[in-house]
């Protein structure tokens, strides 16, 4: 309320100045005020010269004519006000009671604060429950803690081929191999060990669920990035062929840059799905892995309805057989054996392409990359999770729990500013008007 | 009059101390009923604005923050709240007025005039205050008969120091042409 207007013009100030003085009694009140004297030159006022206004004495004379009209208190007065006062000290020093403002003051601290910690711990609360820490739901974000890489598995429904499960991983110099399937903390990650009916990832909740992964049919691919040295790509090449070899696996295809500034080269290994984890990790030691990108389709279905078709293929050319013999006309006979040569045919298709999708899921596919670039390697230092909650797990932690504390505080700043500001202006404007109706009740009075 | 004890105060209290509300109500009583008798024009309501003040900051002595300003201005803060609350009373219920002029009692005013020089100036002065608007008959009462300074009746008042002795010069003025005319 109080604000720091301009100053008082010099005249007027002396003036205040000298009534000050004239209530504290001292002489200087009776010098003449410099604006009285002033007005009074002007003025040619006679009357003043010895009275009043700017005649010596004049403001000590209204003081002492103001302080007159003074109303007092009386004797009487004042015991009844004595009384009072004791009395109401006596109240007062009763329950002994503390200042009502300062344990007010408190409670509001202590409001606001629980009412600042619900804010905080409920969005937190809702983000643990959601799976980002339990793990419930949200293996991406714990495949991302505990790896700090690119670490990435996606989930989709495929029509034809049932699900599709991804993993990639980057790991740096000196990571040594990429862990294997049995290596890795989280075997259930999408690279299993199985043979061509592979399991799946299994179920995280309790209790006894049923075997899904049973009789399944799985196509897994990985794509593998495998650092090596200028020079040393023709000799890596070599390693990549025995290794494929030693696996009962073979290269469907590759290619190889033994020199230049693109050194390096791409195979496509193909190997029993039982040894995929060794053939990956025997891959990557042959020098220093750089990304490991796992994906597996689920063709269960599709294998399913394959067998559907031809099983009914094979009983309707069984019937086709049957009315064949029992067929005595030579033209019905010529037709029956057209449409017996179709289905045979159409069997034999569908047979290989049972055997081909049957060769697919027992066998995996790797598509290597030998690499001899720096910037291939550019990616963070070894993020392999080995499975127990360290130091690093901690800091990432809490970096993570700091970041969605400073989230909720700036929503909830975005959402709380715009409030405070109303509420504080409310409350300035409701002052200015409590003290305003105040100075109207003392003007009318 | 309180002189005196407006002078004493300060050293009486030093702000580190804890306030001494009873101590400082004593100290005031005298310029708290002055100053609201100025204003309600009615010494029964004065009073009882008077002992009000007590009880309120009596109840109040935790909020007081030395920072914020003298005990003085402080203690006339909350009698000004209870002079307002009296006159809003009177508003909601009997007439608002002072007691009203007894013929058969003749006035002070007029007793004091028929006397000399003095005793008319002062009447007319008396007649000027009991004619100025309530708040800047405040004001006298806040400077003349309760003796705060001009910062301290800035404080009780809630407006700036320089608003404070604008005002407070011009009812100065006001007062001094009515002693002129007196004379």
């Amino acid at each position: 309320m109080l604000r720091s207007d301009r100053r008082l013009d010099p005249a007027i100030q002396d003036e205040l100045d000298a009534l000050d003085a004239a209530l504290r009694g001292e002489t200087s009140a009776e010098q003449p005020a410099p604006a009285e004297a002033d007005r009074a030159g002007h003025e040619g006022d006679t009357r003043h010269t010895d009275g009043l206004g700017a005649a010596p004495g004049s403001l000590a004379t209204l003081v002492s004519d103001v302080r007159a009209t003074r109303p007092a208190l009386d004797a009487e007065a004042r015991a009844r006000l004595d009384e009072r006062a004791a009395e109401t000290r006596a109240a007062q020093r009763a329950p002994r009671r503390e200042p009502v403002a300062p344990r007010a003051a408190r409670r509001r601290r202590v409001a606001l604060g629980l009412a600042a910690a619900v804010a905080v711990a409920i969005p937190v609360g809702g983000v643990a429950t959601d799976g980002w820490f339990t793990g419930d739901d949200g293996a991406t974000y714990i495949e991302d803690l505990s790896s700090g890489g690119e670490l990435e598995r996606e989930t989709e429904a495929d029509q034809a081929s049932g699900a599709t499960t991804k993993l990639d991983q980057q790991s740096g110099e000196g990571d040594g191999p990429a862990p294997t399937a049995a290596e890795s903390p989280r075997p259930a990650s999408g690279a299993s060990t199985a043979t061509g009916t592979a399991s799946a990832a299994p179920s995280r909740s309790a209790g006894t669920p049923p075997d899904l992964s049973a009789d399944r049919r799985v196509i897994r691919n990985v794509r593998q990035t495998v650092r090596v040295a200028p020079d040393g790509v023709a000799r890596a090449a070599a390693r990549v062929s025995t290794v494929a070899e030693d696996a009962g696996g073979y290269l469907a295809s590759s290619s190889v840059r033994e020199r230049g500034d693109r050194a390096g080269g791409s195979f496509d290994v193909v190997v029993p799905v039982g040894r995929l984890d060794a053939t990956v990790a025997a891959l990557g030691r042959i020098g220093r892995p750089v990304r490991l990108s796992r994906s597996s389709t689920d063709v269960t279905e599709q294998a399913a309805s394959l067998q559907d078709r031809l099983d009914d293929e094979r009983a309707d050319r069984a019937a086709l057989r049957l009315q064949l013999a029992r067929t005595v006309d030579a033209d019905r006979r010529a037709a029956r054996r057209r449409e017996l040569r179709l289905r045979s045919s159409r069997i034999a298709g569908l047979e290989a392409e049972r055997d081909a999708l049957r060769g697919r899921t027992a066998t995996a596919r790797i598509a290597l990359r030998l690499t001899t670039q720096e910037d291939s390697a550019a990616a963070p230092p070894p993020k392999v999770d080995d499975g127990r909650w360290g130091l690093g797990d901690a800091w990432r932690d809490a970096g993570r729990v700091v970041e969605v504390g400073a989230g909720v505080a700036l929503v909830g700043a975005v959402v709380l500013l715009p409030v405070a500001l109303l509420l504080g202006g409310g409350v300035v404007l409701r002052r200015r008007a409590a003290a305003a109706g105040r100075d109207r009740v003392i003007g009318r009075a | 009059m309180s002189e005196t004890a407006t002078a004493a105060l300060p050293h009486a209290m030093p702000r580190s101390a804890p306030l001494d509300v009873e101590a400082l109500w004593r100290s005031c009583a005298d310029d708290l009923f002055a100053y609201a008798c100025t204003v309600l024009r009615d010494p029964a309501a004065a009073e009882e604005v008077v002992a009000v003040t007590f009880e309120r900051a009596l109840r109040r002595q935790g909020r007081f923050r030395p920072g914020r300003g003298e005990p003085r201005a402080w203690l006339f803060g909350i009698a000004r709240n209870a002079a307002v609350d009296e006159l809003r009373r009177r508003k909601k219920g009997a007439e608002l007025t002072h007691d009203p002029v007894d013929d058969a009692v003749p006035d002070p005013a007029d007793e004091l005039a028929r006397r000399d020089e003095d005793s008319r100036r002062r009447a007319a002065v008396a007649r000027a205050i009991e004619a100025l608007p309530g708040a800047e008959r405040e004001l006298v009462a806040l400077k003349f008969h309760s003796g705060l300074s001009n910062a301290e009746i800035a404080a009780v008042l809630g407006i700036s120091t320089t608003n404070a002795g604008s005002r407070l010069h011009r009812v100065l003025t006001h007062l001094r042409e009515v002693c002129r005319a007196a004379v």
